[in-house]
């Protein structure tokens, strides 16, 4: 007899619903963001989500390459650049995305 | 610690195409990531957020640590990248507590699980049923989902048409949506 294990049974559920939140249409997204009655803008920038500089997280320190991270909101200088003795830092390419300076 | 390896211009431009996908992105797929990084959560002890999961992912895939294989969209690169750092999270933290198991680094997926991975587990599980209180059959597709069991081995276990299993998919769909996007805490 095999002994029930949680954690693969929550790992099998989540992939499988993982996929069905991936395959999801836009359609039903907005119709689940209008239910909410907020902004998809404000929903995302409430964690500050792609936009906040990175304060340390709980998950900080399990990658390796973590000499790659931003500091105090500026990127560190990309490989290439220090590779080529540039280590001024460079604006941030999240900066650009769809949520800068998201809000309510 | 994985082995260090010389940077490419092939690198280089995975990470500048991952930063113009990532720019690209729609609200919808935006809302899409914050749902599955709820989820994903999830499956990790509860002081570690959704934020930080998905922040993390997306640092990765910047990175250029991880690389986006060919025909994979954006989104479902960073759902891999977040599961895997769910499962990373697990296996330092038993190595943090010196669990250790004659399998641990010989390969093999799936550990005994220590007592905390265990009530974590079980705790998104209750969630998760709870989500769902109400609807029988959503609660089966569940049921039969977290034993690994396929579409058609679900719809013959709880006698479900195959149009009764699709209206169920998309309610449940829908819910995990409207709470993936709405929940504002954790």
């Amino acid at each position: 007899m095999t002994a029930y294990r949680p954690d693969l049974a929550l790992r099998r559920l989540l992939d499988a619903l993982e996929v069905e939140l991936i395959q999801a249409s836009d359609e039903e997204i907005r119709a689940a963001a209008a239910e909410t009655g907020m902004s998809a803008k404000a929903l995302l920038a409430e964690a500050g989500i792609l936009t906040a500089p990175k304060t340390a997280s709980p998950l900080e320190g399990e990658v390796g390459d973590a000499e790659h991270r931003r500091v105090g909101g500026m990127p560190q200088p990309s490989r290439r650049q220090r590779r080529d003795g540039d280590s001024t830092p460079h604006p941030d390419l999240r900066s650009d995305l769809p949520l800068k300076g998201g809000g309510v | 610690m994985q082995p260090k390896r010389r940077i490419t211009q092939d690198d280089e431009d995975s990470t500048a195409e991952i930063a113009r996908a990532l720019a690209a992105l729609s609200e919808a797929d935006l809302l899409r990531l914050k749902a599955i990084a709820r989820l994903r959560a999830r499956d990790l002890p509860r002081d570690v957020g959704w934020s930080d999961l998905l922040n993390e992912a997306v640092a990765r895939a910047l990175d250029g640590a991880r690389q986006c294989p060919p025909g994979v969209g954006i989104v479902a690169f960073l759902a891999g990248i977040m599961r895997s750092i769910a499962s990373e999270h697990w296996c330092r933290l038993r190595r943090e507590a010196g669990i250790f198991t004659l399998s641990d680094g010989e390969g093999e997926a799936d550990p005994a699980p220590d007592p905390e991975r265990t009530l974590a587990a079980l705790q998104a599980l209750a969630m998760l049923d709870q989500l769902f209180t109400g609807d029988l059959a959503a609660s089966q597709v569940l049921a039969g989902l977290g034993g690994g069991l396929s579409a058609r081995e679900i719809r013959e276990m709880y006698g479900l048409s195959e149009k009764d299993y699709d209206s169920t998919r998309k309610r449940m769909r829908r819910l995990l949506l409207k709470h993936g996007i709405a929940w504002r805490f954790r």
